[in-house]
């Protein structure tokens, strides 16, 4: 119960000097992340994340709080288990209750084609040592008897990918938990601080960044930014294959626990799961249009909710407490860029689309050895942003598109 | 029962009550219990925006009783209360604050380790409101479109007079409400008003209303959702009026949630509308002139309005109680108000009205953005006079009428708020929360937000948001950087899952001709893109014999089907495939895959030349609809003239295959179908059974086949003719399953089984479909590109042993137990008698001849292409 009956400091608000060593610009969980393991790791504190919002205003706190590393590729695989590892020490290594939340995850197939995907990841997965397998209708059943198993429906459950160490847990709690780390480590938090430019010398090396708040002297620049990773890449003059797609989800009003399991449907591009408070947290596949346009529509809504009602009929008169939308900085292989970009000192960690928060941990791990040695961590080398000039691609469409 | 059985008590019913005003008449004060503290809770805004009345009406849970119109017979359960709201076992719990700070969830549970995984199961059970009801499946409810020139959204004066001036202007006009008129409002001048001008606009044609038809979202369009009873009503105006108007502040003081405390336009609907007398003593909190005009309707309903608490300055000359000059600044009470303390006094009392600042009702304004919205009355006032609240609803809706205009929203500044109390209903949020959370870091209202969960209940900020900014502004005045404002979202009100869907369509479900005909004949069904197909008849294996051996019939009428035409048909053609197109002569067709610009094959299928530059194209099933905006992306790209014209839908086709399929058709056609008249990969225009028929002659299947396209109206008299024909070769109809087999045994791939979004035709053995020496099409460059490295992974055929049983289609490929690939395509062939398939295998083992692991099993990589047939004979028959 340490730290319950005693107030607490998180962070405070810290002047914004001239220089750092690091910058990190984007102060959402992989942000936080990476300065934390800079200071824990490396010893790095003098850092300063730059947010313009809050903290974990973007892709951090709208996204579905799943973690899993039932991937398709070895390469995938590697690094999400490694996060899985992090995350399952987080909440004790921080003292902060992520309220991680071992529900169990399934992926749903409903067609011949779906179940020979998951099938394939479940063989892919076991031999790499995750837990991970095709399970049948009985099976599922038994597991989750809240599902709608009825041959009678347009898309009858014919097998599911079962994943049981996939969870949820407290989004914000992840990107607060690493702020306060770093914090007490000596790292300053900046939110309310956009960065306008990226700045570099005659020899074409980022030595900085400018601010709202002014110019700022870099040793290492890291853009952690997601959705505005084109924007911030543009400043540096680094061209990246990115498209920014709307990603949508909404919660129901809170009702007592019904079901248990994290519910993903390969075929019907849906996703559910109940939280702790109770509600009912559904989404949809990244919409197909590319803007940055943060509104919500009424025809997510009828989709995703046509499709939750086929696998949780009962769920029909909830009522919808709230919508919204995230961004998600799409990859044409569907796996994330990380590491150098061509410019020397400014390092990106993007490309992460709907997979990005359950790579937090590993993240914020691996790009603070980037920054700290400048040199690629193996674990994010098959990430490498050249991959797509040598066509060397790391595809996980079939694992991340929509299995949040 | 004969009025609303509440928890198994019977309660009368009167006309035009609510849940709440039944349940209140017949002594109900406790409605619910707070969702942290299990804190009672009684009825407060009475107008559908806080969580106190949220009960379970019918198995429906968090229906608000104060908005829903009672009915005998109703089940009427409260919610997160045991065993009952009135003695809340778990009330315990609001003694235990000091074991529940701010931001308890993240501070408790931690070590050691094993503890969270055991609390959480209680914890989550802690949770929620209401039970869900098992066996309620969702109702097909039916969806209205409404396309009037302006909506207006609220039937006050203002909405109502904006109605009444953009009809005058000429418009048509849809005005709707979440209740009926004047249902909240008590008599009195404005109540007059509304009656008046609520006849004026029942007189007017042009005016379409819709009472009790909350407004859920705004959306791009303009696209407004809106609950009628069973419908649900999409709305879509040219111009909208949002005069939603505006409601009392919620005001924070200590013990403000205390059953008994009520806002007072609640109060007042309660006494002057529903006839309920909502206390016996009460105090009036005035901070507006309107809050003293509810008097009368208290005193009506027989209350005794002992004080008024008034703000500074308000005339309150006609008040002939005591007036007290002030704040309130706590309610006593243990289950329900006894007294409120105001500038120093306690004075008894079992009801507070708290008539405070009129705020307006922002949510809908919030959510128009950049849409043709003009705002009018309280909704874009403070508190407006009757008088100006009419003027402002005339000139909306003249502004309305005169055509789309945008309208710009600026937040509402914060208010003041006290030091003590519940700034947050729903999740029993307090200012001291607020204050230490601030403290510890999280200063804006976005991590205030998500810290404490003020405003992520049920009311989704409509009472607490405006109180958070205050807190946080006053803690923090140089709040400089960061947005001191929550994001406001639809739901605006809440709408229920299957209201949502009402009308939506789901699940297209594209069927050709023959799908009666396949169902009658023991066809079984299976998707395929939108399409359903026939997977067998029952006998995959006798499907699979008749064709190898006789001959067999399927219906392919599901083939992408296009006419391209137009003077750059051919060029068009050349730069969409990767192979030759002009050189075709007419007759003749030729396979073609279709690659992305990356090289990457996304389909595949024929190219007929019709002469005159005209051909006709088939690509897959899942393909057709994606591929149709594709051709005609890049026709727009090139500046061709070109048609593309999709005729998937009205033309079907059949495919005869096995040796006998020539003898059979020949005994329906006169057209000669010899080999030297007809020879393979030619096409030819031709009458089967009386139906045109364009037939090509393909060897998907590897047998001697027809492949016959016609108009979809002759689908049945086709297939008939077929079946009757092949009987003295025992014909069979044969599904997917059967197809699959038999193009396995071929070595033909599958588009998206076989290959992913990263096959390009070298990785698939596939080179001979590509002619790089063309000038360009469309995947060009990148292959060549590809072409200057080895590729990872390769396609390759396997073959296993006699006796060994077939892996699944998905298994993995190892070598030493490490992964090397994977399965596509898997069958078990039954004219060779062993397995065979197509995997994914990494370079270093692709070669032909090399020892695999398939799933398992010992196999070998196959040297040819084609395990059945290699030379093609039979299909050049």
């Amino acid at each position: 119960m340490s730290g319950l009956f005693r107030g607490r400091t998180w962070w405070k608000r810290s002047e914004l000097k001239k220089s750092y060593d690091v910058v990190i610009i984007g102060g959402g969980g992989h942000g936080m992340g990476t300065a934390y393991y800079l200071a824990k790791n490396f010893g790095i504190t003098n850092v300063a994340v730059l947010e313009k919002n809050y903290i974990g205003a973007g892709g951090t706190g709208r996204n579905t709080t799943i973690i899993r590393s039932n991937y398709r590729t070895p390469e995938g695989i590697r690094f999400y288990e490694r996060s899985m590892e992090l995350f399952r020490g987080l909440s004790q290594e921080l003292d902060i209750n992520m309220m991680l939340s071992k529900l169990g995850h399934f992926t749903l197939a409903h067609t011949d084609s779906s179940v020979r995907v998951q099938r394939e990841r479940g063989e892919t997965n076991r031999l790499l040592g995750v837990d991970s397998k095709l399970i049948g209708r009985e099976e599922i059943a038994d597991l989750c008897p809240e599902l709608n198993m009825s041959m009678d429906v347009a898309y009858p459950i014919q097998a599911a990918l079962y994943h049981p160490p996939g969870s949820v847990l407290r989004h914000d709690a992840v990107v607060w938990g690493y702020a306060t780390g770093a914090y007490h480590k000596g790292v300053h938090i900046h939110q309310g601080v956009e960065v306008t430019g990226i700045r570099k010398d005659a020899s074409g090396k980022c030595i900085g960044v400018d601010t709202s708040e002014g110019p700022i002297d870099a040793g290492v620049v890291v853009s952690a930014v997601a959705g505005w990773t084109t924007q911030v890449c543009d400043m540096a003059g680094v061209r990246t294959p990115i498209t920014n797609h709307p990603l949508q989800a909404f919660v129901t009003e809170p009702v007592k626990p019904m079901l248990h399991k994290i519910l993903v449907s390969a075929n019907l591009h849906v996703y559910v799961s109940q939280t702790d408070r109770g509600e009912f947290l559904i989404g949809s596949e990244i919409e197909p249009y590319t803007t940055y346009n943060l509104r919500s529509t009424f025809s997510f809504v009828q989709h995703s909710v046509a499709n939750a009602l086929d696998l949780v009929p009962q769920l029909a008169r909830l009522k919808m407490m709230r919508q919204w939308t995230g961004y998600c900085d799409m990859t044409p292989d569907y796996s994330p860029i990380m590491g150098e970009t061509g410019v020397e000192n400014f390092y990106l960690d993007a490309g992460w689309g709907t997979w990005g928060f359950k790579a937090t941990a590993v993240c914020g791990e691996t790009m603070a050895q980037m920054a700290a040695t400048g040199k690629t961590p193996e674990l994010i080398a098959p990430f490498r942003l050249s991959r797509f000039a040598d066509e060397q691609m790391v595809p996980e469409k079939a694992a991340a598109s929509v299995s949040h | 029962m004969a009025g609303i059985d509440f928890e198994g008590t019977d309660v009368p019913v009167q006309q035009g009550d609510t849940i709440a005003a039944a349940l209140y008449r017949s002594g109900t004060r406790i409605f619910s219990r707070s969702f942290k503290y299990h804190r009672p809770r009684g009825l407060y805004c009475v107008s559908g925006d806080c969580p106190n009345c949220l009960v379970t009406v019918d198995g429906e849970v968090n229906v608000r009783a104060c908005e829903c119109a009672a009915r005998a017979g109703q089940k009427v359960t409260r919610q997160n209360a045991w065993p009952s709201a009135d003695r809340d076992a778990l009330a315990v719990i609001d003694k235990l604050h000091w074991a529940l700070p701010v931001g308890f969830y993240y501070k408790a549970g931690i070590k050691p380790k094993f503890a969270w995984p055991m609390v959480e199961p209680m914890i989550r059970k802690m949770a929620g409101l209401g039970f869900v009801d098992h066996h309620d499946a969702p109702r097909h409810l039916e969806r209205v479109n409404w396309h009037p020139d302006v909506l207006v959204v609220g039937a006050g004066v203002a909405g109502l007079e904006a109605a009444l001036a953009a009809a005058g202007a000429g418009s048509t006009v849809m005005l709707i409400d979440e209740t009926t008129p004047g249902a909240r409002v008590a008599s009195g001048p404005t109540r007059a008003a509304i009656d008046r001008l609520t006849a004026a606009v029942a007189a007017v044609p042009a005016i379409t209303t819709s009472w009790n038809t909350p407004a859920t979202g705004l959306f791009e369009g303009p696209l407004l959702i809106a609950v009628s009873g069973d419908e649900t009503f999409h709305i879509h105006p040219q111009a909208i009026v949002l005069a939603c108007g505006g409601r009392e502040i919620h005001r924070v003081f200590t013990d403000n949630d205390l059953p008994g405390v009520m806002l007072a336009r609640g109060a007042a609907r309660l006494a002057g509308v529903h006839g309920v007398r909502p206390g016996a003593r009460a105090v009036v909190w005035a901070e507006q002139p309107e809050a003293l005009e509810h008097i009368a309707a208290l005193t009506a309903a027989g209350v005794e309005v002992v004080a008024v608490v008034a703000a500074e300055g308000l005339d309150t000359s006609a008040v002939t109680c005591e007036v007290i000059r002030g704040e309130v600044t706590a309610a006593k009470g243990r289950k329900r108000v006894s007294a409120i303390v105001a500038a120093g006094r306690t004075i008894a009392c079992d009801l507070l009205a708290v008539g405070s600042e009129i705020q307006p009702n922002e949510h809908l304004v919030r959510l128009a953005y950049d849409l043709p919205v003009v705002v009018a009355g309280d909704a874009a006032g403070h508190g407006l006079t009757l008088d100006d609240a009419m003027a402002s609803g005339r000139a909306a809706g003249e502004r309305a009428a005169a055509g789309p205009e945008l309208y710009a929203v600026s937040p509402a500044t914060p208010r003041t708020c006290g030091a003590n109390g519940y700034v947050c209903l729903c999740e029993d949020v307090s200012v001291k929360d607020l204050e230490v959370a601030i403290d510890e870091g999280f200063e804006s209202a976005e991590l205030l937000k998500r810290y404490t969960t003020v405003t992520m209940g049920p009311c989704q900020g409509r009472v607490c948001a405006d109180q958070l900014r205050a807190v946080a502004a006053r803690k923090n005045p140089d709040l400089h950087r960061v947005a001191n404002a929550t994001t406001l979202r639809p739901p605006v009100r809440p709408i229920t899952l299957e209201q949502a869907i009402a009308g939506a369509p789901h699940h297209m479900e594209r069927h050709t001709a023959l799908t009666a005909k396949h169902l009658s004949i023991g066809g079984t069904m299976m998707w395929a893109g939108p399409w359903k197909r026939v997977e067998a008849y029952g006998d995959v294996q006798a499907e699979y014999r008749a064709v190898r051996e006789r001959v067999g019939l399927i219906d392919v009428g599901t083939l992408g089907k296009f006419l391209v035409a137009g003077p750059d048909a051919t060029e068009f053609l050349e730069r969409i495939y990767p192979m030759r197109v002009a050189d075709l002569e007419a007759g003749r067709l030729r396979y073609g895959l279709l690659l992305e610009e990356g090289g990457v094959i996304i389909d595949d299928g024929t190219v007929c030349a019709l002469g005159d530059g005209r051909y006709y194209l088939t690509v897959t099933t899942t393909g057709a609809e994606r591929l149709e905006s594709w051709m005609g992306d890049w026709a727009e790209a090139w500046g061709h003239d070109v048609y593309v014209v999709n005729q998937t839908a009205s033309l079907g086709a059949l495919n005869v295959a096995g040796p006998q399929a020539r003898a059979l058709l020949q005994k329906l056609s006169d057209d000669p179908l010899d080999r030297e008249s007809f020879p393979y990969i030619r096409h030819r225009q031709i009458t089967v059974a009386g139906v045109e028929c364009l037939a090509m002659r393909l060897g998907f299947v590897g047998e001697l086949a027809y492949e016959l396209h016609f108009p979809a109206s002759q689908s049945a008299k086709l297939w008939d003719a077929i079946i009757a024909a092949g009987a003295e070769w025992d014909i069979r109809p044969f599904g997917l399953m059967a197809q699959r087999l038999l193009r396995l045994e071929k070595g033909h791939i599958i588009i998206a089984q076989d290959t992913d979004f990263e096959t390009t035709p070298w990785k698939v053995g596939m080179q001979w479909a590509v002619k790089l020496d063309k000038d360009d099409f469309v995947g060009k460059a990148a292959l060549e590109r590809h072409l200057k490295r080895d590729d990872r992974e390769l396609l390759v055929p396997w073959t296993m042993g006699a006796g060994t049983a077939c892996p699944p289609e998905g298994a993995t490929v190892t070598m030493n137990g490490n992964l090397a690939g994977r399965v596509t395509s898997a069958w078990h062939s039954p004219t060779l008698g062993h397995p065979i398939g197509l995997a994914w295998v990494k370079r270093a083992y692709a070669a032909a001849g090399s020892s695999i692991t398939v799933g398992g099993s010992p196999a070998t990589v196959f040297s040819g292409h084609a395990f059945y047939d290699p030379e093609g004979e039979k299909l050049r028959a």
